[in-house]
């Protein structure tokens, strides 16, 4: 296993882990449920395939930017097969500077003209 | 779902054992038809280089790291991983050339080495034996004799001392094999009194010139006879 101590050098992140940690980012998920709330948040324009997602998740392990957790939720809801993830604090550090890259991007687009909305 | 777990066996072993039930879970919450069969096929096939390019990666960092950390170490490792290859190689080449490949002959494994075998050690045949032998063998096609011998070149630059062998007529048909100028033995050359007639082998042919008048000299005697 891996630590990168210094959250820009991860930067520009891929989007499927900027995704994931969107997806962890309210609460602890499993596997299935994360790809279902990127479904969800993306309005069905990326749907995760199980391989891109577990492979995303072995790495985020290793970087540090998430963790498996052992707390389970209320018995109705869980499913003792699955796992849980949960977003490390390294990893909300990398995904807020990773979310003010993409503003700053967003920021020059809308200075050239190449978006809508206040530069 | 027994053909997507045949499936995950393309990915490293570590991350099957690792992840594997999880997605299988995952495939098994979506409604399978044909074209999430072609994702998945699709998905599974790339996924699964990348991660054992991603496993491949991580050994090669790892071995970077050992090696910089004990270069003396990883040289020595080197150096005798190459020896060792070298001398298999080695040992490999000689057995595939003296064992393994068949002779260059048409039908080599219808070529056999007959020895006369009194009790306790093998000898070669004397000349009556084998003329014996040979009209009395029903077993056989055809059967030739030679033997190996040494003569000195002169003549023709430096003397030389080339191997040569000593044949009946009937060796080369036997061997199947024809010379790339001139004849090779006939049953006239075998008879008494026949002229000596000597079949050059390529290399010695490359050296000497035909116009050369040369001798052939076996141990002490010296004898003269032009080339034929």
């Amino acid at each position: 296993m891996f630590m990168v101590e210094n959250a820009d050098a991860l930067l520009p992140l891929p989007p499927v882990t900027f995704h994931i940690l969107l997806a962890l980012a309210d609460e602890d998920r499993h596997g299935y449920a994360i790809i279902q709330d990127v479904a969800m948040r993306t309005g069905g324009e990326l749907k995760l395939s199980a391989g891109t997602l577990y492979r995303s998740i072995q790495r985020m392990l290793e970087q540090g930017l998430i963790v498996e957790t052992r707390e389970r939720p209320a018995p109705e809801l869980d499913d003792e097969r699955r796992r849980y993830y949960r977003i490390t604090p390294f990893g909300e550090t990398v995904a807020r500077a990773e979310a003010r890259r993409l503003t700053r991007l967003v920021r020059l687009a809308r200075a050239s003209g190449f978006a809508t909305g206040r530069a | 779902m027994r053909l997507f777990r045949i499936l995950l066996h393309l990915y490293p072993a570590a991350f099957r054992n690792e992840y594997g039930e999880e997605m299988c879970d995952v495939f098994a919450g979506r409604r399978q038809n044909l074209a999430l069969w072609v994702e998945t096929i699709v998905d599974v096939v790339t996924n699964a280089a990348a991660a054992h390019w991603d496993l491949l990666r991580q050994d090669l960092r790892s071995a970077a790291r050992s090696i910089r950390r004990s270069p003396g170490f990883a040289m020595t490792v080197v150096l005798v991983t190459g020896l060792g290859v070298g001398a298999n190689t080695a040992v490999f080449t000689i057995a595939d050339h003296v064992l393994i490949r068949p002779l260059p002959f048409p039908d080599p494994d219808r070529l056999v080495r007959v020895w006369q075998a009194p009790p306790g050690y093998r000898m070669e045949l004397s000349p009556p034996n084998y003329r014996d032998w040979k009209t009395m063998s029903s077993s056989f096609e055809a059967m030739g004799a030679y033997w190996a011998n040494a003569y000195n070149l002169v003549g023709s630059g430096e003397p030389q001392r080339l191997p040569g062998t000593v044949m009946t007529a009937d060796v080369f048909r036997l061997l199947g094999v024809a010379p790339l100028l001139g004849r090779h033995f006939t049953d006239d050359d075998d008879a008494d009194g026949a002229p000596r007639t000597v079949l050059l082998s390529y290399r010695v042919w490359q050296r000497i010139s035909p116009e050369t008048p040369v001798c052939w000299a076996k141990r002490s005697s010296w004898m003269t006879s032009p080339i034929q």
